[in-house]
């Protein structure tokens, strides 16, 4: 009986989902950290969607992702991390580093540094560019239990630094190295 | 064929168009060999096979056969440098053949057009599609002579290779080399890609416009360098200093050799390089290292620092190990 009406009111939350509008591709970046699963490409109506559901406890499914309800403010971590995209890239495309931290406090959030350091296959460091919270750069999104940030490169500011190859980047907070990757450039 | 034809007259019509090209970077100059790495770069003065990296006017020394091979991890494990050079002397002349080589492994790939979750704020969010390498190799044949006891001479072709998922490059070029030998002093004097040639690539590019991937035909320099250094040798000190002229710059350099009295298998070496950076800024690095020799067969080991802050997420001492055979 509990399972039937589970599922009914899993089903009424499905309708009203596609009456408000929410697009799958929210939920499932929404669900993403919690089901450890890979993202790939849904659309609207997708029953992918429902899989989802069914695998999560639906009352918090039932969240708008962006509601202010279930905020709570954790200690800084890495939620998601970086990768340039794209990557490999030429600098005329103008790549981005794409992360997600874990939701911090507002007066934390606002003095924000981040920092990105690359280095060549010598261990020459090769750029050094820092972003703030204000900086247009620094493109951020802020969910109800993380904040996705996106860096962003403009081609000038690349275009006499790198020659193609591979680089690898060191990617700081407030001067403390958090994360460490790699990217490609191809050739101009 | 007609295709064929289409797509070599555009090329050629896109290279011939193109204005001064970035430069091409990222395989010998780190170094051939822990050796050469220990000694600030000094080009011109190694026993063995590894030559053929440096200047192939030095393949006089090799008395019969030689063999060196070098394989190294900088920055973690991001990038893996392997290089291997065998050289023989016969009655015409010294000949060399070596393979060098730069990794860097498993990197994560997103692109333009892929699957991606949206966000509200308009953002997108890519996650790996995959991983791929980056391999880039130099193949090169070399070929020495000495016309008198004192005077060597030697060129090299090079083999150009840069394969990066969806690009291609390939290209080539010649260095030529002379040594002259005095008393307590010797001159090496090569010239690097000498006919200043390009490596040319095929890469798929993003159009932003049309949304689609469009093939295009980006070129770099390979470029000239000539590069003088010297050894002067004082009791049991080996002095030498170097002078690179690369993309219009001079960038010095200096190595010591020294072999101790009490332990004459063993040899210190240091070095002071200066490297050129993409955007033609210049920047010193101070090395360190040691060799030890066991009759046909030496071990080298070099240390220097790479620029990364001191942290445990990433390696920033560079070790190095190489091992030279002569017969």
């Amino acid at each position: 009986m509990k399972k039937k009406i589970r599922n009914l009111l899993l089903l009424i939350q499905l309708a009203t989902l596609w009456l408000v509008n929410i697009q799958a591709e929210e939920y499932q970046l929404h669900y993403f950290n919690k089901f450890q699963t890979r993202t790939s490409i849904t659309e609207p109506g997708n029953n992918q969607l429902s899989i989802y559901f069914l695998k999560q406890n639906w009352t918090i499914a039932l969240q708008d992702p962006n509601s202010a309800i279930g905020q709570s403010i954790e200690e800084f971590s890495l939620k998601k991390d970086p990768v340039f995209y794209p990557n490999p890239f030429q600098v005329r495309d103008n790549p981005q580093l794409q992360f997600a931290i874990s939701k911090i406090s507002q007066n934390e959030f606002n003095n924000l540094k981040f920092e990105i350091r690359a280095y060549d296959y010598r261990g020459f460091e090769i750029i050094r560019k820092s972003f703030f919270k204000n900086d247009k750069e620094f493109v951020y999104n802020d969910r109800s239990d993380v904040t996705y940030i996106n860096l962003h490169f403009e081609e000038a500011e690349l275009k006499e630094k790198f020659s193609s190859g591979g680089y690898v980047y060191l990617l700081l907070k407030n001067n403390d190295v958090i994360a460490k990757g790699q990217f490609a450039v191809k050739p101009q | 064929m007609k295709k064929r034809l289409k797509h070599l007259l555009l090329m050629a019509f896109v290279i011939l168009n193109q204005a001064q090209a970035i430069p091409f970077t990222g395989i010998t100059e780190s170094g051939s060999s822990a050796r050469h790495i220990a000694l600030g770069s000094i080009d011109g003065f190694s026993k063995g096979a590894d030559s053929i990296f440096e200047t192939p006017a030095a393949l006089y020394r090799i008395k019969t056969y030689a063999l060196n091979s070098f394989s190294s991890s900088i920055l973690g494990d991001f990038v893996h440098y392997n290089n291997l050079a065998i050289a023989g002397k016969f009655k015409e002349g010294s000949w060399a053949i070596g393979i060098c080589e730069v990794i860097h492994p498993n990197q994560p790939y997103t692109f333009f057009g892929q699957p991606m979750a949206h966000n509200r704020g308009g953002a997108n969010y890519a996650e790996p599609q995959g991983i791929f390498d980056i391999k880039r190799s130099i193949i090169k044949a070399g070929y020495q002579y000495s016309p008198i006891e004192t005077r060597h001479f030697g060129a090299t072709i090079n083999w150009y290779n840069d394969n990066m998922i969806d690009s291609v490059g390939r290209g080539w070029d010649i260095d030529l080399g002379v040594i002259q030998e005095w008393n307590n002093l010797e001159i090496s004097c090569t010239l690097k890609n000498g006919l200043k040639n390009r490596i040319y690539s095929k890469t798929q590019t993003y159009n932003q416009e049309k949304q689609e991937y469009i093939t295009t035909y980006p070129t770099e320099d390979l470029s000239r360098e000539l590069n003088i250094s010297a050894k002067y040798i004082w009791k049991r000190l080996f002095i030498m200093p170097q002078i690179e002229f690369k993309r219009k710059k001079i960038m010095p350099s200096i190595g010591l050799e020294y072999t101790p009295w009490f332990f004459k298998q063993m040899t210190l070496y240091a070095g002071s390089e200066s490297s050129l950076m993409p955007d033609n800024s210049t920047k010193r690095r101070l090395s360190t290292g040691i060799g030890l020799n066991l009759g046909i067969l030496t071990m080298y080991y070099a240390y220097k620092k790479s620029e990364t802050p001191t942290t445990s997420l990433i390696e920033n001492d560079q070790h190095h190990f190489s091992i030279e055979i002569i017969l």
